[in-house]
């Protein structure tokens, strides 16, 4: 069994997206901030990680946390899809793509704009796996 | 074809140069000058009664020695009578206008003050010698008053007013109608006429000195209210639209989950809900969508308002690669309307804004796609020329001509694009106007209802925020 966990702030996004991904077959694990989140996801084994760009205390945490999970050996190559509206909301519209992954800026697998869509997500996370 | 221009605004500090050269100064202001300028009378009234009192009581030969000839009788006194009689007039008149007294009702008592001033000045002139000595330039008081204060055109008037009544003063003497008068003796001693003319010509400094420092004082007072309450203004503006766009931002989220929540069911619980159940739920699942499609659309254009998307705005930006990833990120909504795009571009670069100009790019082609038939072509094109042209032209139902001078107006639709396109906001033109109004670039619109529309825009290669709005 595939296990993804899911970092968002908005607690019915993760609920819903948890009964989506358990329903076809995924062990899922979750939280809503940043606190212990290496350690978290290391406990978990998480196959695919997925994190949301913009929290309530910095509009751009998730950022933050693919640089420190890309610091551990073990996370270097781990898939990380990276949702988020920052297009729709941030300071910049319109400018945050694929195009833009990066090792250093934006070290993460995959940017997929909110809202989810969630056969395109499932799709991914299969290519990934 | 009908055509319809959008220029973007003058930047501001201009605009506000054009707006005080041609409408002048308010009511307000114009009645406080008009109380100013009796003040300044009392003072001509009180020089002109030391005249006369020097005339009656100081020792004439000394004078004489000097070459002035001190006023010999009592016009002195009559000039400055007439002239505090004027001004009580003017006082009476003054009180009796009000705060918020219309604007024509002041400028009728300034045209009052200045007529009588020159009538007196001429005569004044006249007394003092039209012909022989300098005293004309003591209209220069007038006409410099009269330009800072009355604006342009009508300062113009009080010259030629001026220049009239100099000249009657002066045929008048030529064709000896009146006696020709002097306060300088002919033929006295050169030397000393020559220190009176500079003892004049320095009293003319001095008071324009007084004068110009003292209007200019007003005029700094001035501008730093105006700054002040502009500021004021502003900041209300600034909160407001940032209340605005949180009270729309926090509606986002519950469509949002509710799209969500529609997801879990038509991925968990699909096939155990009966087929009338399942309609409803697609149908919830599109106007949730549509909603927060709509927010989006109030967000994005909110945030070009108050300034928030703005950055910097010279950046090197390549039109030709913005161009591609539009028609690339539209790919789907040109297939769904089977619509073909056709991009016909030249490298170019602008500096600019690229955020802001691809959220104006993905608004106007999928504009054009949306409205376009079926099966139809939309054409962008990027040439070169004094601006960047980027030319967006379908073929679909095209703008009515009446229609055309309102399509950048915030929520509107014409009846035929609602007709056309039930689910449109109404905001992707406000949206274009925006940014277009942000990094200064013209739209020109070319449409025929049935035939089809062109956006002609003309971006500047450089562009010079000095109009885009503050950060927020």
């Amino acid at each position: 069994m595939k296990r993804i966990y899911l970092v968002d702030d908005d607690v019915d996004l993760v609920e819903s997206m948890t009964m989506i991904l358990e329903a076809k077959g995924y062990a899922v694990g979750s939280q809503n901030d940043d606190v212990n989140l290496v350690a978290n996801i290391r406990e978990f084994n998480a196959d695919v990680i997925i994190l949301d760009v913009m929290f309530p205390e910095d509009d751009s945490a998730g950022f933050k946390m693919s640089r420190l999970l890309r610091q551990e050996e073990r996370f270097q190559t781990k898939p990380i899809i990276m949702l988020s509206a920052v297009n729709e909301e941030g300071d910049f519209p319109g400018k945050f793509s694929n195009k833009d992954i990066d090792d250093a800026f934006l070290p993460i697998t995959f940017f997929m704009d909110k809202p989810v869509d969630h056969d395109a997500l499932i799709a991914k996370i299969e290519e990934l796996t | 074809m009908a055509r319809y221009t959008f220029q973007p605004r003058v930047p501001e500090d201009e605009a506000e140069t054009l707006s005080v050269g041609s409408a002048g100064m308010g009511a307000d202001l114009l009645l406080h000058d008009a109380r100013w300028f009796t003040r300044i009378r009392w003072a001509v009234v009180l020089t002109l009664t030391s005249i006369g009192l020097l005339g009656m009581f100081w020792p004439s030969a000394w004078t004489e020695s000097l070459g002035v000839l001190l006023p010999p009788c009592c016009w002195p006194f009559v000039l400055a009578a007439v002239l505090a009689c004027l001004n009580v007039v003017n006082l009476v008149w003054i009180s009796s206008l009000r705060h918020g007294v219309s604007d024509a009702a002041v400028r009728s008592n300034l045209w009052f003050q200045i007529v009588s001033d020159l009538v007196v000045l001429t005569v004044l002139v006249y007394f003092a010698g039209p012909v022989d000595t300098p005293i004309a330039f003591a209209y220069l008081f007038h006409i410099v008053l009269a330009c800072i204060f009355i604006g342009r055109r009508d300062s113009f008037l009080v010259t030629l007013l001026s220049a009239l009544l100099l000249l009657v003063a002066i045929v008048f003497v030529q064709v000896e109608l009146l006696p020709r008068r002097s306060i300088l003796i002919a033929g006295g001693p050169i030397g000393m006429a020559i220190f009176v003319q500079y003892g004049f010509t320095i009293f003319v400094w001095f008071v324009v000195w007084y004068l110009a420092s003292s209007i200019s004082d007003m005029v700094r007072r001035r501008d730093h209210e105006l700054a002040s309450a502009n500021a004021r203004l502003r900041q209300a503006d600034e909160d407001k639209n940032r209340q605005m766009l949180r009270v729309t931002h926090d509606l986002k989220a519950p469509f949002s989950s509710i799209e969500n929540f529609v997801q879990v069911l038509k991925h968990v619980h699909w096939e155990l809900l009966p087929e009338g159940a399942q309609g409803i739920i697609t149908k919830i699942e599109a106007r949730a969508g549509t909603l927060r499609a709509r927010i989006g659309e109030i967000l994005t254009l909110g945030s070009l308002r108050s300034g928030h998307v703005s950055g910097k705005s010279d950046i090197p930006t390549a039109l030709r690669e913005l161009l591609v990833d539009v028609v690339e990120e539209l790919k789907e909504l040109a297939s769904q309307k089977q619509v073909t795009v056709v991009l016909d571009a030249e490298e170019l670069s602008v500096h600019s804004d690229p955020r802001q100009l691809k959220i104006l790019f993905m608004n106007l082609v999928a504009n054009a796609i949306t409205y376009s038939n079926e099966g139809g072509a939309v054409e962008l094109t990027l040439r070169d020329g004094k601006h960047v042209v980027v030319e967006v032209r379908d073929h679909g139902i095209g703008i009515r001509e009446d229609a055309l001078p309102h399509v950048f107006e915030d929520f509107y639709r014409s009846k035929e694009a609602a007709a056309f396109n039930p689910k449109s906001t109404g905001l992707g033109l406000a949206t274009v106007r925006q940014v277009a109004e942000n990094l200064g670039i013209s739209i020109e619109i070319e449409s025929e209802e049935g035939v089809g529309t062109a956006f002609h825009l003309g971006i500047p290669i450089r562009h010079h925020p000095t109009g885009l709005p503050s950060e927020g």
